[in-house]
């Protein structure tokens, strides 16, 4: 069973994530911004991260740079769920340790299929 | 003074002498016919075989005529009989044999060649009274001549005297000739040069004036009388200052201060009136006119550089308001970008809510119900995506001018009663406390945009002071104008926020709370409604002190 942080501040996209990932062996623990969410993933130490980039407070990127700098979640897999997907979106995010993108719209089925990836 | 003879003492009048000799010109001078013929006379007229004009250099003797010494041209001073003849320069000296003579009897010229035996000379004796040669006759052997004889030679001395004298008056009116042409021309040049400098200044474009130390003008060119609109007639005599504005008037005593202390004064770029009181922009250059070094008039020059100016300014007019356009520009494609990045993040996430509950529903068992729960929220994704495009058409409409407002006169207090009472009514959690003056109830508007105008302002006012709070309502009239006030005592908007939060999709940070949604464009829409209304929507706020927006529009002509 791993343990998995999904950094998110739209209701009704945790609200999906949650259903969608109610039958998965993993422990889902969801934050409602970047700053919720660095606390959480450094006191419950997950092994995977998913993170949205546009939050109050810290945004993803700055949750990765946060991340990065704890040499303990140096290889934590980090998915960016990006609602954007331009070229340069995406560097900034590899450039600032992001691990993989997810673009929004995602299925449940790539959700599912991101998860497996990292965490089995 | 070689071989032991005695040498001439030199004459009392030696300096003087000397001068006068160089005055002449004569010395190595080509021969002269006048002074041959005379040397000839003097020869035949005594019967001696040598007759000799002579000069006596400072240590030489010159021959300048020469009957019998073929070859000799000087020969030094020390062994010449003729140096001991200008030592008395009223006597003829003679000596009848010189071999019994203490002074010439061991002389080389009388021991050796030409063996000189009898020597008679007569001074050549200028009017003020220097001897400056001799016209001798000399024999070989001794003898003496007859009374008519020393008579003749002292008569053909004078005359080779008055040669000399012809020789140098001749001379010094040929130098003075040579001196008063060169003044000639010298004027000549000075008059082109004159004349080139007055048509440089009379057709100059610049005023050329020249003035007194104290800045009396002494003269003044027809440059001078264009730029300024004075003639010459009625400037020369006055003073500079009338022609400097008041405030330049200090500036102007700095100027001829220092110009009068010597120093030059380059494009000093000031102001000066014009006969008819308008100023224009002048580059002053400056110069003092010496003489004995005091300086006794200023050269002044005055051009007028308001067309460089203007166009001076022009151009950085021209750059500024390209520098504006730029900047327009720039922002236009910031929010072009913008709102590329901001459609696709607003139209994404409920795309991905919609898309994900469909999905699910699509494959998975469900309560009823949890289909029905998750059928709304599908629901309430899809009004999000419809409000989103609402919105950004309007926006895009007005934006663009093809909005058109119904407008009607309308009572402002109860289209703003009416939906605070259904806004507040969704807010359990804050207090209202409206009141608006009565006389600030009538304007002219399109009453369905105005409420939208309201919905979002109170919307925002209740969003945004998540703690709740009152929200305060307040309205008044001030001549034409109605101001209406929505004062949260919520977040507040730190500065560089507040700048942007009229721009689309611009918002204080992303709220949780969906249930009254925004799509970041509410306050872009509401002041683009209001200025089309001829209004103004503006926002005070201070983080932790809550917002006010300002709402001003026209008061309706009373009824």
């Amino acid at each position: 069973v791993a343990r998995i942080v999904f950094c998110e501040d739209d209701v009704a996209v945790q609200k999906l994530i949650r259903v969608a990932l109610r039958g998965s062996p993993h422990e889902i623990l969801l934050a409602d911004d970047g700053m919720d969410g660095l606390a959480l993933i450094l006191r419950e130490r997950p092994h995977m991260i998913f993170t949205d980039l546009a939050m109050p407070r810290l945004s993803g990127l700055e949750l990765c740079l946060a991340v990065r700098r704890d040499p303990a979640l140096a290889a934590l897999p980090i998915v960016i769920l990006t609602a954007s997907v331009q070229r340069s979106q995406v560097e900034t995010s590899f450039q600032h340790g992001a691990t993989d993108l997810l673009a929004k719209p995602f299925t449940m089925a790539q959700l599912r299929d991101k998860i497996r990836q990292y965490v089995g | 003074m070689s071989g032991g003879q005695p040498s001439a003492p030199l004459p009392p009048d030696e300096h003087g002498r000397l001068a006068a000799l160089r005055r002449y010109d004569v010395l190595d001078s080509t021969p002269d016919r006048a002074l041959d013929d005379l040397a000839h006379l003097a020869s035949s007229i005594c019967g001696t075989p040598i007759a000799l004009v002579t000069l006596i250099d400072e240590d030489r003797q010159w021959l300048k005529a020469n009957v019998g010494l073929a070859g000799t041209q000087q020969t030094p001073r020390h062994a010449a009989f003729c140096a001991h003849t200008i030592l008395r320069p009223q006597e003829m000296m003679v000596v009848e044999d010189a071999t019994r003579d203490r002074r010439f009897a061991e002389n080389p010229s009388v021991t050796g060649e030409p063996n000189i035996r009898f020597y008679a000379g007569a001074p050549l004796l200028t009017p003020d009274g220097h001897a400056l040669g001799a016209l001798c006759v000399i024999d070989r052997t001794p003898r003496n001549l007859t009374d008519e004889q020393y008579e003749a030679l002292g008569m053909l001395a004078r005359q080779a005297q008055a040669q000399l004298e012809l020789r140098r008056i001749s001379r010094e009116l040929w130098h003075q000739n040579e001196l008063l042409n060169r003044e000639l021309e010298d004027r000549r040049r000075r008059q082109i040069e004159h004349a080139r400098l007055a048509a440089i200044i009379e057709c100059s474009d610049d005023a050329i004036l020249s003035m007194s130390p104290d800045g009396t003008v002494e003269s003044w060119n027809p440059g001078a009388e264009r730029i300024y609109g004075y003639t010459a007639d009625q400037m020369v005599g006055r003073r500079i200052h009338d022609l400097v504005p008041p405030e330049r008037r200090a500036e102007l005593e700095m100027l001829l201060r220092t110009v009068a202390n010597g120093e030059h004064v380059t494009n000093v770029e000031t102001v000066r009136c014009r006969s008819d009181g308008t100023r224009f922009d002048a580059a002053v250059t400056a110069s003092p006119i010496t003489q004995d070094d005091e300086t006794c008039a200023i050269s002044w020059i005055v051009r007028d550089i308001s067309t460089a100016k203007a166009a001076e300014r022009e151009k950085t007019e021209a750059l500024a308001l390209q520098q504006v356009a730029i900047e327009e520009l720039r922002r236009a494609n910031e929010i072009k970008n913008g709102f590329v990045g901001v459609v696709g993040h607003e139209f994404r996430t409920p795309l991905t809510v919609i898309q994900g509950f469909s999905e699910l529903l699509a494959t998975e068992d469900f309560s009823r119900a949890e289909i029905r729960e998750y059928a709304s929220d599908i629901y309430d994704e899809s009004s999000r995506l419809t409000r989103l495009i609402t919105d950004m058409l309007d926006l895009d409409r007005m934006e663009s001018g093809r909005m058109r407002l119904e407008l009607s006169p309308l009572d402002l207090n109860e289209l703003v009663a009416e939906v605070a009472a259904r806004s507040m009514a969704a807010a359990p959690g804050h207090r209202l406390d409206i009141d608006l003056a009565a006389d600030a109830a009538l304007v002219s508007g399109d009453a369905d945009r105005l409420r939208q105008v309201m919905t979002n302002l109170l919307s925002n006012a209740v969003k945004y002071s998540p703690g709740g709070g009152t929200v305060r309502i307040r309205s008044h009239r001030e001549g034409g104008t109605v101001h209406l006030s929505v004062a949260d005592e919520g977040l507040g908007i730190d500065a560089g926020a507040l700048e942007r939060i009229f721009d689309r999709y611009a918002r204080a940070g992303t709220p949780r709370d969906r249930t009254i949604s925004g799509t970041g464009l509410g306050l872009a829409i509401s002041r683009q409604i209001v200025e089309l209304h001829g209004g103004l929507l503006r926002a005070v706020s201070e983080p932790g002190e809550g917002s006010i927006f300002h709402l001003t529009l026209l008061a309706a002509q009373e009824p």
